[in-house]
């Protein structure tokens, strides 16, 4: 596979909801082998970091009380933050510069962030608006 | 423990198919219902086992593994790993063809770019659960700001910049000043 048909297949994989990984998996493994290749591939992409994941969280726990450790994660947690800040004003550098975007944007956060509705609440509220105001938007730009 | 491994089963199943744009927009999600509703993990543990799944390496949001194993053993964390992966992967297998066929004309287009604002906002509200519930201390905001940066400015690799913070970690408490 090239460059050009992994970026293809990494934007197919964003485009489903779910882990974007997996979803490449999927759809590379069922191009390749069926349905039979998209569990194989799943599977591959999964054990081994499932297995260094359950250890690693059997560790924190067992010494989470620790005052050294809590040093450690004191330092370790700002950074998982600040990784979080960084890669998110990359994507808003990224959002159509347009007011609607914008729009959909803010109400999304306040939603989530400040009101706290559940998730499922947030994207009933937030899709059709979204939608609207992407197809309306294109409407325009057709008519124009 | 079954009424939980319940809820877990339930909840990832819901995370994975509400995920638009990727495991990180459920974050809140994620730390509304587990840390504020349920009380299984604290704020900090939640910011901690993030943290974690981010230095490791693999696929993004196996934070959520470490929750599913801290409510309910591995089980919880089996249940929780099943149920995140089974619903999206089921909609890609059975969207890919229709999608390969499609992608190319104007309502697919419009309808992922209507997508953007969404997955940016629920992006934008993970970020801002996490830096509340973490940054508590003067010196704790300085690295979240400085790591912003260099993530903003230069695409880094969060490995490194995770064991960069263990050692300054290590650093504080061994010289016993204990900044963090």
């Amino acid at each position: 596979m090239d460059d050009a048909s992994f970026t293809e297949l990494l934007t197919l994989g964003q485009f489903f909801p779910g882990p974007n990984i997996a979803n490449v998996g999927v759809i590379y493994g069922r191009r390749t082998n069926g349905f039979a290749g998209a569990c194989l591939s799943v599977t591959g992409l999964y054990l081994f970091p499932t297995i260094i994941t359950i250890i690693a969280g059997l560790l924190i726990d067992r010494w989470w009380g620790n005052a050294h450790v809590q040093q450690i994660f004191g330092a370790v947690m700002p950074v998982a933050s600040g990784l979080m800040l960084g890669t998110v004003s990359r994507l808003i550098k990224g959002v159509p510069k347009a007011f609607g975007a914008f729009l959909v944007l803010v109400v999304t956060f306040i939603l989530m962030a400040i009101v706290k509705l559940p998730l499922w609440i947030v994207l009933l509220i937030c899709l059709p608006l979204t939608m609207a105001n992407s197809f309306g938007s294109a409407r325009l730009r057709r008519d124009a | 423990m079954t009424l939980n491994l319940f809820r877990l089963f339930w909840h990832s199943a819901l995370w994975s198919i509400l995920s638009v744009g990727g495991m990180s927009v459920t974050l809140s999600d994620i730390f509304r219902y587990t840390v504020d509703d349920m009380h299984w993990i604290t704020s900090a543990q939640f910011v901690a086992y993030f943290a974690i799944s981010q230095a490791l390496p693999g696929p993004n949001g196996m934070a959520l593994i470490l929750i599913g194993q801290k409510v309910a053993g591995l089980p919880g964390a089996l249940v929780t790993l099943v149920s995140k992966l089974v619903p999206s992967s089921l909609m890609a297998y059975a969207g890919a063809s229709w999608y390969e066929s499609n992608q190319k004309t104007a309502y697919v287009k419009t309808a992922a770019a209507g997508l953007i604002p969404i997955t940016v906002g629920l992006t934008l509200a993970s970020s801002f659960v996490l830096t509340v519930a973490v940054d508590t201390k003067i010196s704790r905001i300085i690295l979240s700001v400085i790591t912003a940066w260099v993530v903003y400015r230069y695409k880094s690799n969060p490995i490194w910049l995770i064991l960069g913070a263990g050692v300054l970690g290590a650093i504080s408490t061994a010289t016993g000043i204990n900044i963090f």
